[in-house]
C-alpha cells in the first residue's frame, strides 16, 4: 500500500487568530532516511548512480531556503493529497528509489523507468522488467521513456542504447548504445508520424518508415539541458542550454545539422514542453512562457522556484504547466499563471524531481530521486485542527448559523465559531465553564446554545456563554439539541427528553412512558409529532404527549439510534450503532448494512447534501450515497447500493467520524458541508465533487493453470484471446486487474464464467483481483470480467477470455474410437457366447416344449374325449326333447339328463383345471382333493366314508405327475371299492413317512379271497395302479383289512422337487378312472 | 319368503339364478349386481336374507366383498358361490363370514335347499373345509382370549367333521340335536371369523405369524 498523507502545500489559508493549518499528517509513517543519505538531515548527496542529474542537483544545493520561502507564495488554498511508493512497496529494489521517467500507456498502465528495470504500474501493483526477466532490454537501468501514437513504447537504456516495445516484443534499434553520454534524453512524434530522439550529447535521430536518420545539433558543447518537442502545429523545437531552433527533417548539404527553420535567442534554456493545444513552454532565463506560432502567447513571469534547476515539466489535462524541480518539490500553473507549490514530503529527498506525468484522471505522478513515487491528487476536503492545544481533538458538533458562519461543539476544545475564514474559541473564558460540548446549535432567533457533557445547557448571550433561565431542571450531559418547525427547542439528554414550553423546561423519562432516558437524536415526524432516538431503547414515537416505542422487533435495524434524519414526504433516516442505516417510509423499514454496499454498520451522523446524496459518517469513515439508489433498494426489497468512501486518501484527517451528537454534520449556507471528525473538522463542497467519469480499463493479466502461468493466444476476427487448458488441471486461477491509477483500491470488479451457450451470473468480487476455478469440465468457457472506478462507474465492455478446456485423452476421438473398436469386439465376443448359450438353451427348451406340447396334446385329447363327448350327449338329449313335445314325462327325464350330464361336464372341467393349475402342485391339495374327491364319489354312491388324515400336512410340493398318478390311482381304487368290493363303508387314511406319504384306501367289502368275474377285471385295474405308482417312483400295495376287506396302499415319495422340469406328464382322467396313458 | 340378493359378474349365470330365484315358492330376488363395489353401495339399502356372491369378481372380489358386507350389515348371511372347488378361497370367504357355499354346478333344488338352511341359521361345512378350519386354529394355536379358542365340545363336533361324518352322525355320535350340531358349527365360524381378524392385525401390526411355513 501506498503511504499516503494529507499534504498541503504550505498554502496559507487565511487563518486568523489561533487557527492553524492542519499540518502535514505525522510522515512518522515514512520511513526514516535511508543509510545511503546517512550525512545527517536536510542533506542529500546522491549517489553515483544518478550522476547524470546532480549537475543541476548541484545548482541547486543552496536553493533549500528559496524553496522554502516558495511555501508562502502559494495564495490559491489548493490542497493535495500525496501517496508514496518505494522500495518496500513494490518498486524495484536496487533501483534506489530514484523514478527516472513516467508516462501513462494507451491501455492506462502507468510505465516509469528506473535504475533497476522498467516498471508497470496499475495503481496497485508493480511489475518490473529488467535483464533478468526481459532480455530484449539490454540493460535494467532506464532513464527515459517514450510512447509513439502507435503504442510502441520507446524505452531509453543508460548505455544499451534505445529499445523499442512493440506488442509485448523488445528489439534494440541500434541507437544511443555505448556511452551514457549518447542516451536518450527526450522524444517526440511530429506531425508526419516521424519520430525524433534527442541524445544527451547532442545527436538527434528521426526515425520514419523504420528509417533511422541521424542529425547533430550542438554536438561540441557540452549542455545541461537537451530537448526536442513536437509542436502540434508543425514544427519541431531542439533545445539545448544556449540554443532553440526549429528543424526540418532534412540536414544541411554536406553537413549533419538539420535544416534549421526558426532560430531563437535565448541565454538559458531549462525545458521545453509541447502544449496541448499548440505550441510550446519555454523556461528560459528565469522565466515561463508559452510560445504559439511565433508569438508569446502566455507569460507566466520569473520562475516561482527561483534559482533551482529545473528536472521535469509536462502540462496536464487543461492546458496547465507543471514543473518539476531538483529539491524545490513541483510548481503547478493554474489557468492565471499562478502557481502552487507541492512538497511531496518533509523530506528534502521528496523534492528532488527526476521525472512527472499526469495521468488522464489528472493526478500526477511525480519521480522522485530517492523517495521512489509519488502521486498527487488535489485534496477535496479542507481539514482544521481545533485541538487548541488539547491533546483530544474530537470535534462532535457543527451548527450553521444564518450568515454563512459555522458552530462548532468540540469534546475538550469548547466552542469554535468559524466565519469567512475566521475563527473564534469559547472557552471558560467566555463563560463556558465546562468544554466538552457534544452539541452546539445556533437556532434561528440568532442564540447559539450548546449542550455539555457534565454542566448541562449554555446559552450565547453577546460574547458570553451563560446558563439559561431555568437549566437547573436539565440533567447534566446533553448530547442533542433540536429546534422544531415552531422554533420550540428539543434536548436530548442523558436523563430523558427535555422541551422548553415557553416559560420552563419539561423533562421526559422512562416514567412518562418513554423507552429509554439516553435520548440520542431527534427529528420530526411532519404530522405534528416527534421522533425520539435513544441508545440502547430503540425510536420512540411522540404525539400528544405519549411515547410510542419502536424496537428492533419492529424493524429497527438496531436498538442503538445514532442518529435521525427526516425528510419532507415522511421518510425517516436512521442511523444506528452495528445496526447500519434504516429507512422508514409508509410503515414500512429497511435496512442497508454492508451487505447492501456500505462501508460500515456503524452510522454516526447523516446529512443530505440537498445535491441527491445522503452522506453518512462512520467510524470507518465518511461515505456518499445516492439517495435514489437508497430509494432503489427499499422499491426492490434487496440490492446493492453505490458507497462512495471518502477517507484519508482524500484528504481526510482521518477516516473516523464521530457519533453521539446532534447535530452532527451540517450543511452551511454556501452548500459546504461540515464534517465533525475524531481529528479535527473537514468541510468539502459538494458541488465540486465531480465523479470520476471514466471507467477503468480492465486487463486479464494472467492465468494460472496449477500455478503456472499460460501463454494465450490472440483471438481470430477480432474476438477475445485464446487460452487452451489441457485436461486434468485441477486449478485455474485468472487474475486481472483494473486501470483506475486514482483510486485503484476502490474500484470494484465482477466476473463470470460462461460455458459454451450457457450464461450464468456476476459474481461481485469486490476488490478481489483473482478468479479461481478448481476443476473445470472438458468444453468451451467465456471469461468476462467488469470493473467499476471509485464512483462506481461501471467498465460494461470489460475484458474477455476465451478458455478451451481440452478433454482428457479418454474423451478424444482417438481413444473414444479405440475403445469403440474394442468394446465392439467385446460386444461381438460376449454376443457370440451368449448366442451359444443361448442356443443351447434354446434346444433344451425346445425339448421341454415337446414334452410339453405332448401334455397339451393330451390334454386336447382328454377335453375332446370327454368334454365333447358329453356336450355332444347334451346336444342330442337336447333334440330329444324337441321330439318329446308331446310326452312330457319323457321331456322331464331327458332334461334331467341334460343338466346331469352338463353337471358331470363341469365336474370333468374341474378336475382338468385342478390338474392343469400349478399352484395345486402340494401335498395338502392333493389329500384335500383326493380325500374329497373320494367323499363325493362314495356318498353318491351310498356308501359310508371315512377320513383319516393329519391335521397339519408338510407344506411340501409335489411334482405335477406325481400328484396326477397318485389322484388317478386312488380314483381307481375308489372306483374299484365300489364297483367290485360290495362293500358299505371305506375309510381313506393318509400317513407320512420318512421321505414318502401313503394313502390308503380300505374297504368292509369281500375282500380279495373271492374269485370271480369281477376280479380279472380287477386284477387289470391293480396292475394299471401299480404302472402309476412305479411310474412316479412310488409302491402300490394291496392286502387284506382286518375285518375281511380290501386295503390298497399308494406310496409316494417326498423328494424336494424344484419344479419345471419337464418330465411331467399331467395326465386327466375321465369320471370313469380309465387310464390315459 | 326369503329375500335373495345376487352378486355375480356373468350376465347369463346372474339372470338365470335370479330367475329361478324368483319362480321357486318363498324366494324372492331382491336385487342383483355384476361388482362388489355396487353390492356394497346397494346392500344395505336391499337388506336381504341371504346374498349369493361369487368369488371371484372384477375388481374387489367377493372375499373381500364379504367382510365389508358383515362389517356393514351384521346379521346378513352369504352364501359363495363358485366354479370350482378352491378350497383356499372358499375357506378365506367363510373365514371373512361367509355362512356356506355352492358350486355353480349344484342343481335347483339343492341350491334352494342351501339357501334355505343358511336361512334357518344353518352352517354348513363339508369335510375338507373342517379339516382347513382344523388347521387355521392349529395354526394359530391358543389365543391369548378364551372365548376365542374352541371348546373341547365345538374341537370334537369339528374333528368329526373333518374325518367325514356327517351332522347327522356327528349328533348320534355325540348324543346331541341335529340343530345342536348347527350351533356348534356356527359357533366354530365365528371364533374361526374372529382369529382370522385377529390374525390379519397381527399381521399388520408386524407381529410374526407363529405357524407360518
Amino acid at each position: 500500500m501506498a503511504k499516503s498523507a494529507a499534504g498541503l502545500g504550505g498554502e496559507a489559508l487565511g487563518i486568523g487568530s489561533g487557527l492553524r493549518a492542519m499540518a502535514v499528517e505525522g510522515r512518522s509513517d515514512m520511513k526514516a532516511i535511508s543509510g545511503r543519505a546517512g550525512l545527517g538531515p536536510g542533506v542529500w548527496r546522491p549517489g553515483l548512480a544518478v550522476s547524470w542529474v546532480i549537475l543541476g542537483f548541484l545548482f541547486g544545493a543552496g536553493c533549500m531556503e528559496l524553496a522554502a520561502s516558495s511555501q508562502t507564495s502559494g495564495q490559491g488554498g489548493v490542497r493535495f493529497v500525496i501517496d508514496s511508493w518505494d522500495t518496500d512497496e513494490g518498486l524495484p529494489p536496487s533501483s534506489q528509489n530514484s523514478v527516472t521517467s513516467i508516462l501513462q500507456a494507451r491501455d492506462g498502465f502507468l510505465w516509469f523507468g528506473t535504475l533497476n528495470g522498467l516498471v508497470r504500474f496499475d495503481g496497485l501493483e508493480f511489475v518490473v522488467f529488467d535483464e533478468s526477466n526481459t532480455p530484449g532490454l539490454g540493460s535494467s537501468r532506464v532513464v527515459a521513456l517514450f510512447e509513439d501514437r502507435k503504442g510502441d513504447l520507446w524505452i531509453g537504456t543508460e548505455t544499451a542504447g534505445v529499445v523499442r516495445m512493440s506488442g509485448g516484443k523488445y528489439t534494440s534499434v541500434g541507437v544511443g548504445q555505448g556511452r551514457s553520454d549518447c542516451r536518450m534524453v527526450s522524444a517526440c512524434q511530429d506531425r508526419s508520424g516521424g519520430i525524433w530522439f534527442c541524445m544527451a550529447d547532442g545527436q538527434l535521430w528521426r526515425m520514419a518508415e523504420e528509417r533511422y536518420s541521424v542529425f547533430v545539433l550542438g554536438l561540441d558543447r557540452p549542455s545541461s539541458y537537451r530537448g526536442v518537442v513536437a509542436d502540434a502545429e508543425g514544427p519541431v523545437w531542439v533545445g539545448a542550454d544556449d540554443r532553440l531552433v526549429s528543424v526540418r527533417p532534412f540536414p544541411v548539404p554536406g553537413g549533419l545539422e538539420p535544416q534549421v527553420e526558426v532560430e531563437v535567442a535565448v541565454g538559458k534554456l531549462d525545458r521545453l514542453v509541447a502544449s496541448g493545444g499548440g505550441g510550446y513552454w519555454r523556461l528560459a532565463d528565469g522565466v515561463v512562457q508559452r510560445w504559439r506560432g511565433g508569438q508569446l502567447d502566455r507569460d507566466w513571469g520569473a520562475y516561482p522556484w527561483g534559482r533551482v534547476p529545473v528536472s521535469a515539466a509536462a502540462e496536464d489535462g487543461q492546458g496547465n504547466l507543471v514543473v518539476g524541480t531538483l529539491g524545490g518539490g513541483v510548481f503547478w500553473y493554474d489557468g492565471q499563471g499562478k502557481a502552487t507549490r507541492i512538497s511531496l514530503g518533509d523530506h528534502p529527498a521528496f523534492n528532488i524531481v527526476l521525472s512527472l506525468c499526469i495521468d488522464r484522471d489528472g493526478t500526477l505522478w511525480v519521480g522522485t530521486d530517492g523517495r521512489g513515487l509519488c502521486r498527487v491528487r488535489r485534496q477535496v476536503f479542507e481539514v482544521w485542527d481545533l485541538s487548541w492545544g488539547v491533546s483530544l481533538d474530537v470535534v462532535q458538533s457543527v451548527s450553521a448559523d444564518d450568515r454563512g458562519g459555522i458552530w462548532i461543539g468540540s469534546n475538550g476544545g469548547g466552542v469554535t465559531h468559524w466565519r469567512e475564514g475566521e475563527m473564534r474559541q469559547y472557552g471558560s473564558a467566555e463563560g463556558l465553564t465546562n468544554r466538552h460540548v457534544w452539541a452546539v446549535h445556533a437556532d434561528r432567533g440568532g442564540r447559539v446554545w450548546a449542550g455539555t457533557w457534565g454542566d448541562g445547557l449554555f446559552c450565547l448571550a453577546g460574547e458570553r456563554f451563560e446558563r439559561p433561565p431555568g437549566a437547573e431542571v436539565l440533567p447534566r450531559v446533553i448530547r442533542a439539541i433540536y429546534e422544531d418547525a415552531g422554533g420550540r427547542l428539543w434536548l436530548g439528554t442523558q436523563g430523558g427528553l427535555a422541551v422548553w414550553e415557553g416559560s420552563a423546561w419539561r423533562v421526559y423519562t422512562q416514567k412518562d412512558g418513554l423507552s429509554s432516558d439516553e435520548v440520542r437524536a431527534l427529528a420530526e415526524d411532519g404530522v405534528g409529532g416527534m421522533w425520539v432516538g435513544t441508545g440502547g431503547g430503540g425510536l420512540n414515537r411522540f404525539r400528544g404527549g405519549r411515547f410510542e416505542a419502536i424496537r428492533r422487533g419492529d424493524g429497527l435495524p438496531a436498538d442503538e439510534v445514532t442518529s435521525l434524519l427526516a425528510e419532507a414526504g415522511g421518510v425517516l433516516w436512521v442511523g444506528t450503532r452495528g445496526g447500519g442505516l434504516g429507512r422508514y417510509a409508509g410503515g414500512r423499514w429497511t435496512r442497508y448494512t454492508t451487505r447492501e454496499g456500505l462501508l460500515s454498520n456503524s452510522v454516526g451522523y447523516l446529512l443530505d447534501d440537498e445535491l441527491g446524496h445522503l452522506w453518512v459518517g462512520s467510524t470507518a469513515g465518511l461515505m456518499r450515497i445516492k439517495k435514489a439508489e437508497l430509494e432503489a433498494v427499499a422499491g426492490r426489497g434487496a440490492g446493492v447500493v453505490t458507497c462512495r468512501a471518502y477517507g484519508k486518501p482524500d484528504g481526510l484527517p482521518t477516516r473516523e467520524c464521530t457519533a453521539g451528537s446532534q447535530p452532527g454534520a451540517a450543511r452551511g449556507g454556501d452548500g459546504r458541508l461540515w464534517f465533525p471528525t475524531a481529528r479535527g473538522l473537514a468541510a468539502v463542497q459538494p458541488s465540486r465533487l465531480n465523479p470520476n467519469p471514466r471507467p477503468p480499463p480492465v486487463r486479464i493479466e494472467e492465468v494460472l493453470v496449477n500455478g503456472q502461468p499460460q501463454v494465450w493466444e490472440a483471438g481470430g476476427d477480432g474476438g477475445p484471446p485464446v487460452l487452451r487448458v489441457s485436461a486434468g488441471k485441477e486449478h485455474l486461477e485468472i487474475r486481472y486487474t483494473s486501470l483506475n491509477l486514482a483510486a485503484a483500491d476502490r474500484g470494484r470488479f465482477k466476473y463470470r464464467l460462461d460455458a459454451e451457450g450457457d450464461e450464468t451470473t456476476w459474481t461481485e468480487a469486490g476488490t478481489d483481483r483473482v478468479a479461481r476455478y478448481p476443476r473445470l469440465p472438458p468444453g468451451e468457457y467465456r471469461f468476462h470480467v467488469q470493473a467499476s472506478n471509485e464512483d462506481g462507474l461501471w467498465n460494461e465492455v470489460g475484458s474477455v477470455l476465451r478458455l478451451v478446456v481440452e478433454p482428457p485423452f479418454w474423451r478424444t476421438w482417438w481413444f473414444v474410437g479405440g475403445v469403440v473398436v474394442v468394446l465392439l469386439g467385446a460386444v461381438t465376443g460376449t454376443v457370440h457366447t451368449l448366442s451359444t448359450q443361448r442356443l443351447r438353451r434354446q434346444v433344451e427348451r425346445l425339448r421341454q416344449e415337446e414334452a410339453l406340447e405332448k401334455e397339451r396334446a393330451r390334454i386336447a385329447r382328454d377335453i375332446h374325449d370327454h368334454l365333447g363327448a358329453c356336450l355332444t350327449q347334451v346336444a342330442l338329449l337336447g333334440e330329444l326333447v324337441e321330439g318329446d313335445k308331446e310326452d312330457p314325462a319323457e321331456v322331464e327325464v331327458h332334461a334331467r339328463q341334460i343338466s346331469q350330464t352338463a353337471r358331470d361336464t363341469t365336474r370333468v372341467l374341474d378336475e382338468i383345471v385342478w390338474a392343469l393349475n400349478p399352484s395345486n402342485d402340494t401335498v395338502e391339495s392333493l389329500i384335500t382333493y383326493a380325500s374329497k374327491y373320494a367323499q363325493e364319489y362314495l356318498s353318491t354312491a351310498g356308501l359310508r366314508c371315512r377320513l383319516d388324515v393329519p391335521g397339519v400336512v408338510p407344506a411340501a410340493v409335489l411334482p405335477p405327475e406325481v400328484r396326477h398318478n397318485v389322484f388317478l390311482a386312488l380314483k381307481e381304487a375308489v372306483t374299484n371299492v365300489v364297483r367290485h368290493a360290495g362293500a358299505s363303508a371305506v375309510w381313506v387314511r393318509v400317513r407320512f413317512e420318512t421321505g414318502a406319504f401313503a394313502v390308503e384306501v380300505e374297504d368292509n367289502g369281500r375282500g380279495l379271497g373271492s374269485v370271480d368275474p369281477a376280479a380279472a377285471r380287477l386284477r387289470n385295474g391293480l396292475s394299471n395302479m401299480r404302472r402309476r405308482m412305479e411310474e412316479v417312483g412310488g409302491r402300490f400295495e394291496l392286502g387284506s383289512a382286518a375285518d375281511g376287506g380290501t386295503r390298497v396302499r399308494l406310496v409316494a415319495p417326498l423328494v424336494s422337487w424344484h419344479g419345471g422340469a419337464g418330465r411331467g406328464r399331467a395326465s386327466v382322467d375321465g369320471p370313469a378312472g380309465r387310464s390315459a396313458s | 319368503m326369503i329375500s335373495v340378493s345376487i352378486v355375480e359378474d356373468n350376465e347369463q349365470v346372474r339372470t338365470t339364478l335370479g330367475r329361478l330365484i324368483n319362480r321357486a315358492e318363498g324366494f324372492r330376488c331382491a336385487s342383483q349386481y355384476s361388482n362388489a363395489e355396487a353390492a356394497l353401495e346397494g346392500l344395505p339399502r336391499d337388506r336381504p336374507d341371504v346374498v349369493l356372491m361369487d368369488i371371484n369378481l372384477p375388481g374387489m372380489n367377493g372375499v373381500e366383498c364379504v367382510r365389508r358386507a358383515k362389517a356393514a350389515i351384521p346379521g346378513l348371511q352369504v352364501v359363495m358361490l363358485t366354479v370350482y372347488e378352491d378350497t383356499e378361497n372358499i375357506f378365506a370367504a367363510l373365514a371373512a363370514g361367509a355362512s356356506g357355499y355352492l358350486l355353480k354346478r349344484t342343481s335347483r333344488a339343492e341350491l334352494l335347499e342351501a339357501i334355505r338352511e343358511v336361512h334357518r341359521g344353518g352352517s354348513p361345512m363339508t369335510t375338507h373345509i373342517a379339516r382347513k378350519v382344523v388347521q387355521s386354529f392349529q395354526r394359530t394355536g391358543a389365543s391369548p382370549q378364551p372365548t376365542e379358542n374352541l371348546s373341547p365340545r365345538e374341537a370334537e363336533v369339528l374333528d368329526f367333521l373333518a374325518r367325514g361324518f356327517l351332522y347327522k352322525e356327528i349328533a348320534d355320535n355325540l348324543g346331541i340335536s341335529y340343530e345342536t350340531v348347527h350351533t356348534y358349527i356356527r359357533r366354530i365360524y365365528e371364533k374361526l371369523q374372529v382369529r382370522t381378524r385377529t390374525e390379519a392385525v397381527a399381521k399388520f401390526l408386524g407381529h410374526r405369524d407363529p405357524g407360518a411355513g
